[in-house]
């Protein structure tokens, strides 16, 4: 794909950068929407290995409410589903719900119901003890963690009362979330309760936007102060850490780490939870549990979440992995996180090797896509989308959200789309090239019908040969070299009849095809006319003037020197139209000009009347007729070769030299006169040498 | 190549400078039959003053029959005063035959 010249290519550059800026813009705008679906995808198909054995859910399932009760169950059911955790060994013990109200079972509601039991009956009625002190002794003696909801200031919830905020239970060293939930207050349990526990978190964070929720607060700003999650509380509680390590910059927390557990956050204090899938042996549902069918040692160090998963109870949430589940699962999947330390998380450097990384693509597209074919150009786009999926991928099984879409998007972009100009840029380079081929078929076409008919001319041009056996009594010889492949001059030379030797030197205005056909038309014209009988010279000429003149719409003309050598006396008659006086050199080596009156040449001048003028040549004698190519012949420097030198070159040439030596004496004489520059025009010479 | 044209006395005169040749004679040609149609439209005959003109090969003497196609009867044309070379052109071609020349723009009668 090398077929386009530079400006094309760097337009086809420009316009796959134009391609991968729009492309970026795109994915800057719709960042989340193309990340989300994404990540939630490798979610589904890869989810964390395996969930913390110490992780436990006890399910209040409908079993649970078939064998106990509608909810909500009385505190003394919770007080005995609480005993029955605590004896099993349990860490922790979280409950995923709030404890706002009194029982609604306890006696002084009780003794509320009934005004018709007597003052001492109701006297003694409220003297029961309430079910809400039982069950806080029951949380006081193991360890539990109660939920709080955090209500924002603007919030519809905000208590009129202005309740204290709740202290957190330990202190946080570190910096401090920023960005993320600010409670100004908590919605909380009965102060009986609330005492009795030995932690407290919030259990409240909004899904993202799209409804789905992947974050769980680890941390979160209540009142001014870093408040534990849920899930941090009961992880705290089970390692029984007195305090909680934020780490990270101040205003960049990274991560949370209590005991020796350690997780990392988003700045905001929140846990991006990754989906494990729960085993079936990490629930436990409350009705078994209270009915004993279990083992004592079942939640031996073992962190307890309890919470509601019956239908129509509440709490029903969508997950990446689940489109609807129960929030204690969410908890649950953020207590398991914190134990196994494994949440995902964006990396600080994460959008600097995006962004280079789709600048490295963009440049390769710049670079190497001009040189591919359109397949490899696919193969290269589909492969770097395919390694930047599982790149991707690969780290989010290691915990690392990284975007293949800035990666991706830009390079792909700018790929396609010089994949595609250059691809249609080398389809109108092809549509040229096939016109060019085309024209260059003409042209060698051209040139070969060129070749044929520079060789049918000088076909019609007798061979060198040829003229010596035209008669015994004169030796004739010519040089005819045509400047161009064709050419405009002409010679010729027959017997008119036993006696009288007609020749004829002529020269077409102009050069190449046109004035090569000219030429042809000229010597067949004359050569008829001439060899017509009882046709005097004068009546031949005046036939070729008009017969050339005739419908000679390009205005051609060509010069003529005719001649008529009378073998038996020596007489010369000349007709010239517009052409070179001949040369005649004597047996001496005289050179002599035979000045002609002549006309122009012929088609110049209609009718005009060319006279025949008499000369002699004499036994011994050489006339030397040329055309205006030796004359004219120039130098380097423009000086024209002209007739004296000409002359110059044939005088001194004894009669005893050949007549070829003395044509050839001349023709080199110009040849190097030109010194080496390309002829200008067709050079021929004709001599005859009347023998003695 | 270079060309004047002015009227003076009673006839348009034409004045080309330089050579003409190859690469010139179509610019001379247009020239001269423009110089043509223009002493034809004045009713004036022409001269070619050549006293400028270094050197013209047969192409430049093509346009002279052209040009003198064009005056026909109607525009006399005369060349003045050619230099030796332009003369011996002239001559060579027979032109002289078919022009009327001049020694020089002074001497036209």
């Amino acid at each position: 794909m090398n077929g386009l010249d530079a400006s094309a290519r760097l337009r086809v550059r420009i316009g796959g950068l134009a391609a991968a800026l729009l492309a970026a813009l795109l994915v800057l705008l719709a960042g989340s929407a193309i990340r989300q679906p994404l990540f939630d995808l490798f979610q589904r198909v890869t989810p964390a290995p395996t969930a913390s054995p110490r992780l436990q859910v006890v399910l209040i399932d409908a079993p649970s409410l078939a064998a106990v009760g509608g909810w909500p169950w009385s505190r003394y059911a919770l007080a005995r589903l609480t005993e029955q955790i605590a004896v099993r060994g349990a860490a922790a013990i979280g409950f995923d719900f709030l404890f706002p109200e009194p029982d609604r079972l306890s006696p002084t509601l009780f003794a509320g119901l009934y005004p018709e039991l007597s003052p001492a009956a109701t006297v003694e009625v409220q003297n029961l003890p309430s079910m809400d002190a039982v069950f806080a002794r029951v949380i006081g003696r193991a360890p539990v963690v109660l939920a709080h909801a955090g209500v924002m200031s603007t919030s519809f919830d905000a208590l009129a009362s202005g309740a204290a905020p709740l202290a957190s239970d330990v202190p946080f060293t570190g910096p401090v979330p920023t960005g993320g939930l600010k409670f100004a207050q908590t919605v909380s349990n009965l102060p009986i309760l609330e005492g009795a526990a030995l932690g407290h978190g919030l259990v409240n964070g909004p899904p993202d936007e799209d409804g789905v929720t992947r974050r769980v607060p680890v941390v979160a700003m209540l009142a001014g102060s870093p408040a534990p999650g849920f899930a941090l509380e009961l992880v705290r509680v089970a390692e029984d850490a007195d305090h909680v390590e934020l780490l990270g910059q101040p205003g960049h927390l990274e991560a949370v780490k209590v005991g020796r557990h350690r997780v990392p956050v988003e700045s905001d204090g929140r846990l991006v939870v990754r989906y494990a899938n729960l085993p079936g042996k990490a629930m436990t549902s409350a009705a078994d549990l209270l009915r004993k069918g279990i083992p004592d040692d079942a939640f031996k160090g073992k962190i307890v979440l309890v919470g509601l998963t019956a239908a129509g109870t509440s709490d029903v949430v969508t997950t990446p992995t689940a489109t609807e589940t129960y929030g204690v699962f969410v908890q649950a999947q953020a207590v398991d996180a914190i134990l196994r330390g494994d949440a995902l998380r964006r990396p600080s450097w994460a959008t600097a090797l995006e962004w280079g990384l789709s600048l490295l693509l963009i440049l390769a597209a710049w670079q190497v896509v001009p040189r591919l074919g359109l397949r490899a150009i696919i193969a290269l786009v589909a492969g770097a989308g395919v390694l930047a999926l599982a790149g991707s991928w690969f780290a989010f099984s290691r915990g690392l959200l990284l975007d293949p879409a800035p990666v991706l998007a830009p390079g792909a972009a700018a790929a396609a789309m010089i994949g595609l100009l250059f691809v249609e840029g080398n389809r109108l380079q092809d549509r040229l090239k096939a016109a060019l081929d085309l024209e260059r078929l003409g042209a060698a076409k051209y040139a070969g019908e060129l070749a044929a008919a520079s060789e049918i001319q000088s076909g019609m041009l007798l061979p060198r040969e040829a003229l010596m056996h035209i008669t015994p009594d004169v030796e004739i010889d010519e040089v005819l070299q045509p400047a161009r492949s064709v050419g405009g001059d002409l010679y010729d030379a027959f017997m008119m009849d036993e006696h009288r030797l007609c020749f004829l030197v002529g020269d077409v205005t102009g050069k190449g095809v046109p004035a090569s056909l000219f030429m042809a038309l000229s010597k067949a014209l004359s050569r008829s006319l001439l060899m017509r009988p009882r046709t005097d010279l004068a009546t031949a000429v005046d036939g070729i003037n008009a017969e050339l003149s005739r419908d000679n719409g390009q205005a051609m003309a060509v010069s003529l020197l005719v001649g008529i050598l009378d073998l038996v006396d020596g007489s010369l008659d000349l007709c010239c139209a517009g052409h070179e006086n001949p040369l005649v050199v004597d047996a001496a080596g005289g050179v002599r000009e035979l000045r002609l009156d002549g006309g122009p040449a012929l088609c110049v001048a209609e009718g005009f009347p060319y006279p025949v003028e008499r000369h002699r040549l004499e036994p011994g004698e050489t006339i030397v007729a040329y055309t205006d190519g030796v004359t004219e012949a120039q130098s380097p420097d423009e000086e024209l070769f002209g007739r004296d030198r000409a002359m110059a070159a044939v005088a001194g040439l004894a009669a005893a030299r050949s007549l070829a030596e003395v044509i050839d004496t001349l023709v080199a004489a110009v040849r190097a006169f030109e010194a080496g520059e390309e002829p200008s025009d067709d050079l021929t010479v004709l001599a005859l040498r009347r023998r003695g | 190549m270079d060309w004047q044209s002015r009227k003076t006395g009673g006839r348009i005169i034409g004045e080309p400078k330089g050579r003409v040749d190859e690469t010139t004679w179509e610019q001379f040609s247009a020239h001269l039959t423009g110089a043509v149609r223009e002493a034809r439209d004045a009713g004036l005959p022409l001269v070619i003053d050549l006293k400028g003109l270094d050197y013209m090969s047969s192409r430049g003497l093509r346009a002279l029959t052209i040009a003198k196609r064009e005056a026909g009867d109607a525009v006399p044309i005369t060349l003045a005063g050619p230099n030796e070379r332009m003369r011996e052109i002239l001559a060579i071609s027979r032109y002289d035959k078919l022009f009327k020349i001049v020694d020089d723009i002074g001497s036209d009668g």
